[in-house]
């Protein structure tokens, strides 16, 4: 009887070590800074952009297990020339830069969904990200 | 930053120094009470770009020391709406907590009127709770300390109730936040104005 019982703890043990919670932290802020590009590398203009934060929580509630969270941790706009600079806290998710109403065709950063692309600060450098030109079209 | 904390405590000396030839006064007095106040920031940093101004609450509780000059903690709370998110990531509204401790010497003017000099040091925690799309409430806090001045003007009513008002001027280290160069000098400090009302009742005779 003890077995299965140790088994179970040891289970819920790392369920819980492996999915640590999103958090924030506002002792560091870093600054994500680029450019968006249309097909024939044109600026972009005026386009909204949004960074999110993104983590798995292990939840009890049902249907339980572990969820993928994600909070927005900054917005902002391209300017006429297309570039763009966030400001944004530090957390210990991934972060992915969202570009509403397009797709990314081209990106040298890693993409996790079809209309975004990661924002990696383990590449930060004095905590600014630099990404290359990002080409983008409508769906 | 080292400059500043050296020149708070060395300031300490002639206050100790004075009140030990002055104004004799034997007997141990206690005070506390609530206060009221409307902070400002000021000067090219993000905590003046990025929040507007709410009223604040705190509450001290002092003792004298040595005759005229004493030490004094309080706490006082105020809340900050946002008029940009440039600087501050997705917060929907801060809110900044102080802890400090003062040095105060009193000197009386009248049989009413005391003026009471205050200078002091305070933590400074501003956090952001962030607006949020789904049920979790993520917040984060940044932290740093605030060197204060605070002169007070006291009315006594009676020997036990004093109502007063200051104008405080407080310098905001910020230098722990860490941000890209290019930014460093809206996060390194900040200056803070607060107006503040407030009354305190005294335990004995001053």
């Amino acid at each position: 009887m003890k077995q299965p019982a140790l088994l179970l703890s040891v289970i819920f043990v790392v369920l819980f070590a492996g999915c640590r919670k999103l958090a924030f932290y506002g002792d560091t802020f870093y600054t994500v800074r680029g450019k968006i590009v249309d097909a024939a590398n044109q600026p972009v203009a005026n386009l909204p952009l949004v960074l999110y934060a993104v983590g798995a929580e292990f939840s009890l509630a049902p249907p339980g297990g572990t969820r993928q969270v994600r909070q927005l941790s900054a917005n902002g706009m391209t300017g006429a020339d297309g570039a763009f600079r966030l400001i944004f806290p530090k957390s210990n998710g991934q972060h992915a830069l969202i570009l509403e109403n397009y797709q990314v065709i081209d990106s040298l950063e890693g993409s996790l969904c079809a209309t975004c692309v990661e924002v990696d600060i383990e590449a930060a450098r004095d905590y600014l990200i630099e990404i290359a030109p990002i080409r983008v079209a409508l769906p | 930053m080292k400059v500043a904390r050296f020149l708070f405590f060395i300031s300490l000396f002639p206050i100790l120094a004075y009140s030990q030839q002055h104004d004799p006064q034997p007997d141990k007095t206690l005070f506390w009470g609530p206060t009221v106040g409307h902070p400002v920031f000021t000067g090219n940093n993000f905590l003046n770009h990025s929040y507007t101004h709410r009223p604040s609450i705190s509450l001290e509780l002092g003792v004298n020391i040595y005759r005229n000059f004493g030490l004094s903690a309080s706490v006082r709370y105020h809340g900050a709406g946002l008029q940009t998110t440039q600087y501050v990531g997705n917060s929907k509204r801060g809110g900044i907590t102080e802890g400090g401790i003062f040095a105060f010497y009193l000197i009386p003017i009248s049989d009413h009127w005391h003026f009471v000099p205050k200078v002091g040091v305070a933590t400074f925690h501003l956090t952001n709770r962030m607006a949020s799309d789904h049920s979790e409430n993520y917040r984060y806090t940044s932290e740093g300390e605030i060197y204060l001045l605070r002169p007070e003007m006291h009315y006594f009513f009676n020997q036990r109730i004093s109502l007063f008002s200051s104008l405080e001027y407080g310098y905001v280290d910020l230098s722990r936040i860490q941000v890209t160069r290019e930014l460093r000098h809206l996060y390194r400090a900040s200056h803070q104005f607060h107006l503040s009302v407030g009354v305190r009742l005294w335990t004995s005779k001053r």
